[in-house]
């Protein structure tokens, strides 16, 4: 046997195999007879192809030397093979529907996205900042409805005003004024000759100096139910009426110019409660209690210049002696609904 | 992928179109495609690994891989070197984790060694016995898979591509992910370390 031509040394791997590449010659011949044998055309089976030109010698040499993988026959494989395959793919395919149903079922909160406790955290933080911004928020609602009920009081001290310059200068009054005579009955929105003191506020209506409902408060939800014009006399009912106005039922009436800051409209009176639709003295509720209107925080009150304020206390200070109760007559602590002011000038705003 | 002939006999579809089928739900289609490849996947499986059994197990696991992989697969390429392709990685897999690789390893390098040195064989000079002188030897198959057996994995995958399987170079180097140079020399050394292995074995029968 001969060695190698050339005499480099044979690179080995760590086992000591050499490893040997052929010469450039019989990599061509190599090459050619693969490439005709890829092609097709170098017959079937473990034949190669055509011996290229000039190659002869070298190209039978390495035909031989292949030939002897065909020395190397594997048996055939199992006849069965293609069905065990099948078999093996079905298996498969059961084990993998089997695993992602174990995997939905282990892990039904991934859906989701989130786990338990980023639930709950976020559940906590939606509850904590919701109790504090609920308190602020309803704060915030109820100044607005707060300004909203003294901005409609201005105005109906607008309309007032109005009402007094065609009227001789008279706050709104109607016939049939006699002290003695009940003012509480319930109001009637279709009764002409009516014995509820909000019939007189309710002139400014029906003589179009103001609608019905402006002369409301936003806390009263009762008002924005009603439907009237100034074909009407009254208010539909005792909770329609939102506020309470200076009591009509005296020996004279007054001027509206003479009457200064003396209070001649509020938010309804706390100390009469509606009971079946008529109005009832409440003799629980102190006097000096703030109307009820705004959950008893205070409330709007409109003096007889017009001028429209918020008070929490239901006191009035017009002539700058004496503190006046806008709810009650002076010297008066029951009433049955015949009452009057203790003077012309005594605020008791009824409803 | 060419529009496939409702009518025309399974048998007589192209690879492509027989996994086409596969796709909309035709597993009889796929049984036609595995029982075509049935022998060569597997001759070629078993002078990989040198193991009939484990050829088998790989058979059948390169068809899972196929069937898993269909949908991925863009038919308008050839069917046959993409499940080569899958078949030789799971051969590899395989040879990697039971450590069949006989005399010569993995790491063999072909190229330049570390003296700058390339070691080369000239078939004209070396004195190889050939058939016909072997043809009648019995043992002749046995000493031949042995010797294909010792070749390092990556020379045996490339001989075994190109000379049983029939593969052009770019073939090879297209499902192996290698240059088409990288192919060359590989097989030039595959053929080149099997005649020096077939000399020592035969040397050493002789004896």
């Amino acid at each position: 046997m001969s060695e190698p031509t050339h005499q480099n040394p044979k690179p080995q791997d760590p086992a000591g195999a050499p490893i040997l590449s052929l010469c450039d010659l019989d990599a061509q011949a190599l090459d050619a007879l693969l490439a005709a044998k890829a092609a097709g055309t170098g017959g079937t089976g473990g034949d190669l192809g055509p011996i290229p030109p000039g190659l002869t010698e070298r190209s039978e040499k390495i035909r031989q030397l292949l030939a002897l993988l065909d020395q190397d026959s594997p048996q055939d494989p199992p006849t069965d093979l293609t069905n065990r395959t099948l078999q093996a793919i079905r298996a498969n395919q059961q084990r993998q529907r089997f695993s992602q149903q174990v995997q939905m079922l282990a892990e039904p909160r991934r859906s989701l996205g989130v786990n338990w406790h980023q639930l709950l955290t976020a559940a906590a933080v939606f509850i904590i900042g919701t109790s504090l911004l609920m308190p602020v928020m309803q704060r915030q609602q109820a100044d607005s409805r707060r300004i909203t009920g003294a901005a409609n009081m201005a105005m109906t001290g607008r309309a007032m005003a109005s009402y007094a310059a065609a009227n001789q200068g008279q706050m709104p009054r109607g016939n049939n004024t006699r002290p003695g005579m009940v003012w509480w009955e319930s109001p009637n929105a279709n009764r002409q000759s009516a014995h509820s003191n909000s019939a007189h506020l309710y002139r400014l209506v029906r003589n179009g100096y103001i609608q019905a409902d402006d002369m409301s408060c936003p806390e009263n939800t009762y008002a924005k139910r009603t439907h009237l014009t100034n074909a009407h006399f009254d208010w539909t009912g005792p909770r329609a009426v939102s506020f309470s106005y200076q009591n009509q039922y005296t020996d004279r009436a007054i001027r509206l110019d003479e009457a200064g800051d003396m209070a001649v409209l509020a938010d309804r009176n706390p100390l009469y409660q509606i009971q079946h639709n008529h109005f009832v003295f409440d003799q629980s509720t102190p006097m000096n209690a703030p109307s009820r209107a705004h959950r008893g925080t205070g409330q709007n009150v409109l003096a007889a210049n017009g001028s429209a304020s918020w008070r929490v206390l239901p006191t009035v200070d017009p002539f700058g002696d004496d503190q006046d109760n806008i709810w009650a007559a002076n010297g008066i602590d029951f009433y049955t609904g015949t009452e009057s002011p203790a003077s012309p000038f005594d605020s008791m705003l009824v409803p | 992928m060419p529009e496939t002939d409702p009518t025309a006999p399974l048998e007589d579809l192209t690879d492509e179109q027989l996994l086409g089928m596969h796709r909309n739900g035709n597993e009889s289609a796929f049984e036609v495609l595995i029982e075509r490849y049935r022998l060569e996947l597997f001759h070629f499986l078993a002078r990989f690994v040198g193991n009939r059994t484990s050829a088998d197990d790989i058979f059948q696991d390169a068809f899972i891989q196929v069937h898993i992989s269909a949908s991925t697969f863009d038919t308008s390429r050839r069917f046959k070197p993409w499940l080569f392709t899958i078949a030789a990685n799971k051969a590899r897999d395989y040879l990697r984790k039971n450590k069949r690789q006989k005399a010569v390893s993995l790491s063999a390098t072909i190229g330049p060694n570390p003296d700058g040195g390339q070691a080369f064989i000239d078939l004209m000079e070396a004195d190889l016995p050939l058939p016909p002188e072997l043809a009648q030897q019995k043992e002749t198959g046995q000493i031949v898979r042995d010797v294909v057996a010792s070749l390092p994995e990556h020379l045996r995958e490339v001989l075994l591509l190109a000379y049983f399987n029939k593969m052009a170079y770019r073939e090879i180097a297209e499902n192996l992910s290698i240059p088409l140079g990288t192919v060359k020399s590989r097989l030039h050394a595959a053929v080149g370390t099997f005649a020096e292995l077939w000399k020592a074995h035969a040397a050493s029968n002789d004896q």
